[in-house]
């Protein structure tokens, strides 16, 4: 609007007080998105660290009143704070939390997620590999396929998934769980492996062929040393996926053998009312791991998604 | 250790003149339990410290060990269903009487009367516990524990209103719920918990029981349900008007659930509460109540001069069909539902009795009601006489054996919560549910 | 691209035996991604083959538990019968109104928030990115739990916050009031959701060439024009993605129903999901249950084809 040869004062005064304004307007946005992402896990932690008697106050407390590690000491311990008949008289027969379960759970979901995460990226790689780089007949619309596959509701497939593992010997053992989460997440590793390879130059894989690298060895020494934030992504997602899983395990899963810390967190959240504080401690050590790698990870996202995001 | 020595002699002695009687019938059964090393237990998570208690004595009496798992109750019947149907093993668990026809039809339950001593238990069995656990002529457990709804009161904000005696009638617990608010005692007095889970139809029937009203007859067929002013139309519109016209009923009662109602009535919240009558106990434990021994039982009020019935159940420990597969597995499930639910070797139903003087949980087992400890437990926190009585004006669910039950309970329990939050037409409601039991019956007859 | 074929095929293929498919295998271009794709394609066409066609035989025939003895074939008629049922078109009609609802409130909030996160200097920017990640990573399970603390109409927090806000005199029932129970789900899957939505905007922001946008300065363009002719074009797939994921992750949500609300009150938050779960596992009609997945599944699928369709042209951009 403005003519650029001569910069008027009141311009330039307005253009810095529009900048200031939009300035204002962008920290209230970033406030409000931090607010919005991280108040309702600070609730849960807030909670986890009161007394029982602290949870339930009104108005609620900001922060608690008087700290109380009681409930993760229990989950730490493996052990319930009583479990005498007495003890669980006076909490109307609902005193025995699985707290010792909390712990295990979690061994059990880690080492399924890392299970299906080495899996999944390992024939990730591969098959991006082949989708991003060879040409075979019908490539295309078996990529579709692969990424399609998952949109029948779990809900449905939960009963000839048992009778499948079951009949593999499978039931209660983490292998089970393993073979019935790889198809979840790997078409997702997939599809953020391709995005990538794909934009790794041709040039550079010419080279490598030229030098007389057959195609297994230009994965291994040439795409993959620079894909390693795609990698990462996917790792992530897949291990997240796996790790967040609760449909399947609360089926599939038998015993603490096997049960993951989302099953067990079930156990706590269906006794509600009972304890409000030692559910949000469990709630807190069924989403430590996963934001724990989320945060660790996260700077390898933006690079590791952008191939999917702009080009695909 | 002496005692348990003893004791372990005496059962196995008692096992031994089992397997004699057994070896008639039912050829080389019993002598193979020894072979079985470990049994599935399953049951929904209440007082779990007393059952892993029963559990250990069990594992070493019988020298079997135990594999026991547990799940809320309010997931228990998704949970069951999963693991039936994808053959997971199990050989004792819980059961609910509402559910037994499904599970009986499914293929999942073994009936128990080929068992010694079955015949003795069931002469025993209180009212409404043997027809609860009988499916077409075949029993299909022994009692856990007998409960009903029952109509608890707090004592203290009666007689701070100047209330002399507990309401008698439905119209009466509304006035005298309005006397308390007025004075500013209890905004709400009247706590009301309706969650649409198993308790609903629990809950339902005990306000339609007390106003006269019946759902089906014997044969199914429905008695005058969704007629313009029948009892449950009445039971329901008392809801409604309680929770909107007098506002006696706490907001979010439709969220509720019962441990929560528990939990709330016990803090002093609610001077009235249908809860399940062993939360009698609970309500009157000073370790967990801010109301101990304020909190005291009266007679459901009524309506239409009706008689105060409530609606009752049975939970009960049930062998599986698959335990029966095995004669060894079959014969060492049988010992733990005897253990559990039957008389030890002193002849007192051990368990049952445990579970009324420690939980307040009710029992099935007639003699149990002359036993002077639980006469002076259940004195402790209420009066024997009404205890007795009110369980003895408790009727099961009407309807609750035909094999759709559960999915008419299922249809039920997001309509009647539409009905009362005014989205639907209260009496168009029960036609609905009518139709849809008429429906049920066609498909399944 | 093809091309590349005549790089390979260093041995003759005479060989016969393994040895000999395996050279011949790896002579072609196609032979040699069988190798790489195969193992893949191969797990997933096994681990998903029998659930899939499994249910499909189950959703033809009467499969109720109940009667464990009579399973006959039905053909659709499972189909017909949900289909007309009034339950059914209750969860469908709620579960297009979460999935519009979450799916425009996720693709929205992701691009305030990504367009304010590119506006940040990258040192606050490395420090911001991280924690609106957290909520991405929490299982829905646990984000069920968070949110019913939460909404707690006794003890919750937000009620508590409303009330010293002045918002509302007296603590509110959330999850079980009618109106607002299916807004408190969509809350709870937005929250997990947005975050990533974010991600894969931002990226797609960071991407865009620095020039494009000093070059339309110079052309005088406004910041409107800007916004609408450089940014969002090249926000396409990223949005795209947004939309196809999110959609399918909405329709099917189930953990949250299961958690927070069990279908309440009424049938108000009755999702298809939940509707699913209840025909199955509560009713043991495992033939209906079958049958309705199924059609979630086709109308996911079409609804991601119609996706691709829209907003996929080759030809531009």
């Amino acid at each position: 609007m403005a003519a650029p040869s001569v910069p008027d004062i009141k311009e330039i005064q307005r253009y810095r007080q529009a900048a200031f304004l939009g300035r204002i307007a962008l920290y209230l946005i970033v406030a409000f998105m931090l607010f919005y992402a991280i108040s309702p896990f600070y609730w849960m932690l807030n909670s986890s660290l009161q007394l029982e008697k602290d949870v339930v106050s009104v108005p609620p407390n900001w922060v608690p009143p008087t700290l109380n590690i009681g409930n993760y000491e229990e989950i730490i311990l493996r052990k319930p704070a009583d479990t005498s008949v007495a003890f669980d008289k006076s909490m109307a027969g609902y005193s025995t939390f699985p707290t010792a379960d909390v712990l295990p759970s979690m061994w059990n979901s880690f080492v399924v997620a890392l299970g299906v995460t080495i899996i999944n990226v390992i024939l990730g790689c591969l098959a991006a590999y082949g989708f991003a780089r060879l040409y075979f007949k019908g490539k295309q619309s078996l990529f579709y396929v692969v990424l399609a596959s998952r949109i029948v509701p779990e809900v449905s497939l939960i009963v000839p998934f048992y009778l499948m593992i079951r009949g593999l010997g499978l039931l209660d053992t983490y292998m089970g769980l393993i073979v019935a989460y790889i198809p979840i997440s790997l078409p997702l590793a997939i599809f953020v492996l391709v995005a990538y390879f794909e934009t790794v130059p041709q040039e550079i894989e010419s080279a490598a062929r030229v030098d007389g690298c057959n195609r297994f060895q230009t994965l291994w020494r040439v795409i993959l040393p620079l894909s390693t934030p795609a990698i990462v992504t996917a790792a992530v997602f897949v291990f997240l996926t796996s790790w967040n899983e609760f449909l399947f395990p609360l089926v599939l899963t038998q015993t603490m053998n096997t049960r993951p810390i989302t099953v067990t967190l079930l156990d706590f959240v269906s006794e509600f009312s009972v304890s409000y504080a030692r559910m949000n401690a469990a709630g807190v050590a069924c989403v430590i791991i996963p934001v724990a790698l989320a945060l660790m990870f996260q700077r390898y996202f933006v690079r590791g998604l952008t191939a999917g995001a702009v080009k695909g | 250790m002496k005692e348990l020595g003893l004791s372990r002699r005496k059962l196995l002695r008692n096992a031994a003149l089992g397997t004699a009687a057994l070896a008639l019938p039912v050829s080389r059964a019993t002598p193979s339990a020894a072979m079985v090393k470990s049994l599935n237990f399953y049951s929904w998570t209440y007082g779990i410290s007393f059952v892993k208690q029963r559990i250990a004595e069990f594992e070493k009496l019988a020298k079997v060990k135990i594999n026991y798992g547990n799940t809320p109750g309010s997931k228990y019947h998704d949970t069951l269903v999963v693991k039936f149907t994808g053959g997971a093993p199990l050989d004792v668990i819980y059961m609910i009487d509402g559910h037994l026809a499904e599970f009986v039809e499914a293929g999942w339950l073994y009936p128990i009367d080929e068992f010694p001593r079955v015949d003795e238990y069931r002469k025993e069995f209180i009212g409404p516990t043997a027809d609860a656990l009988t499916y077409e002529g075949k029993l299909y457990g022994l009692p856990y524990y007998v409960g009903h709804m029952a109509f608890l009161y707090n004592e203290e904000h009666l007689e701070k209103a100047g209330i002399g005696a507990p309401p008698k009638t439905w119209d009466e617990v509304v006035q005298q719920s309005l006397q308390i608010k007025s004075k500013g005692i209890q905004e709400y007095p009247f706590l009301q918990f309706l969650k649409a889970d198993f308790w609903m139809g629990e809950l339902l029937f005990t306000m339609m029981y007390s106003r006269g009203g019946r759902f089906v007859d014997e044969k199914y067929n429905v008695m005058g349900y969704d007629k313009e002013n029948s009892a449950a139309a009445q039971a329901i519109q008392w809801i409604i008007d309680a929770a909107k016209k007098h506002k006696i009923t706490q907001p979010g009662f439709l969220e509720l659930n019962e441990v929560a109602a528990l939990k709330a009535f016990s803090s002093g919240t609610g001077s009235f509460a249908i809860l399940p009558n062993y939360r009698l106990r609970a309500a009157n434990e000073p370790k967990s109540s801010k109301v101990a021994g304020k909190i005291k039982m009266a007679l459901i009020p009524t309506a239409n001069n009706a008689k105060p019935h409530v609606c009752g159940w049975t939970r009960c420990y049930s062998m599986t069909a698959q335990a029966a597969k095995d004669p060894a597995r079959k014969a060492m499930s049988w010992k733990m539902v005897d253990f559990l639910g039957g008389k030890d070797k002193s002849g007192t139903y051990r368990t049952a009795k445990k579970w009324f003087t420690e939980f307040g949980l009710g029992f099935g087992h007639a003699p149990l009601f002359k036993d002077p400890d639980i006469i002076k437990a259940a004195n402790n926190w209420g009066e024997a006489k009404l205890f007795e009585s009110q369980m003895a004006l408790s009727k099961p669910k009407d309807g609750q054996k035909a094999v759709w039950y559960a999915e008419w309970d299922q249809f039920m329990r997001p309509r009647v919560h539409k009905a009362i939050l005014g989205q639907a037409d209260l009496v168009g409601t029960l036609k609905t549910l009518t139709k849809q039991w008429n429906r049920l019956k066609r498909r399944y007859g | 691209m093809a091309n590349i074929l005549s790089v390979e095929g260093a041995e003759p293929a005479a060989a016969t035996g393994v040895k000999g498919w395996f050279a011949r295998r790896t002579q072609t271009e196609g032979g040699i991604a069988m190798f790489f794709v195969g193992p893949a394609l191969l797990l997933m066409v096994l681990l998903n083959i029998y659930p899939i066609l499994h249910s499909f035989y189950v959703s033809v025939h009467v499969y109720n538990l109940k009667r464990p003895h009579k399973n006959p074939y039905v053909g659709f008629e499972n189909y017909i019968m949900f289909l007309e049922s009034e339950d059914f078109i209750n969860a469908f009609t709620n579960t297009i109104v979460f999935v519009v609802v979450s799916v425009i409130a996720v693709a929205l909030l992701g691009l305030i928030f990504a367009l304010a996160l590119n506006e940040l200097g990258a040192g606050v920017r490395r420090w911001v990115v991280p924690l609106i990640l957290v909520p991405w990573a929490v299982p829905y399970v646990a984000n069920g739990l968070i949110w019913e603390w939460i909404y707690h109409s006794d003890y919750g927090v937000l009620n508590g916050l409303l009330v010293s806000l002045g918002v509302i005199d007296k603590y509110q029932t959330w999850l079980s009031n009618p109106d607002r129970a299916l807004y408190t789900l969509v809350n709870a899957f937005v929250w997990k959701e947005v975050p990533l939505a974010t991600v894969l905007i931002l990226t797609a922001l960071q991407a865009i060439p620095e020039d494009l946008y000093s070059a339309a300065k110079i052309d005088q363009a406004g910041a409107s024009r800007r916004f609408f002719h450089i940014t969002l074009p090249a926000l396409k797939l990223a949005f795209l993605l947004v939309l196809v994921y999110s959609s399918i992750i909405s329709i099917k949500t189930f953990d949250l129903v299961y958690i927070l609300t069990e279908g309440g009150p009424g049938d108000a938050t009755a999702l298809v999901s939940w509707y699913t779960y209840v025909e199955t596992f509560r009713n043991l009609q495992f033939g209906s249950g079958a049958s309705i997945s199924y059609v979630i599944a086709i109308a996911t699928f079409i609804l991601a084809i119609g996706y691709i369709k829209i907003l996929y042209r080759p030809q531009e951009g």
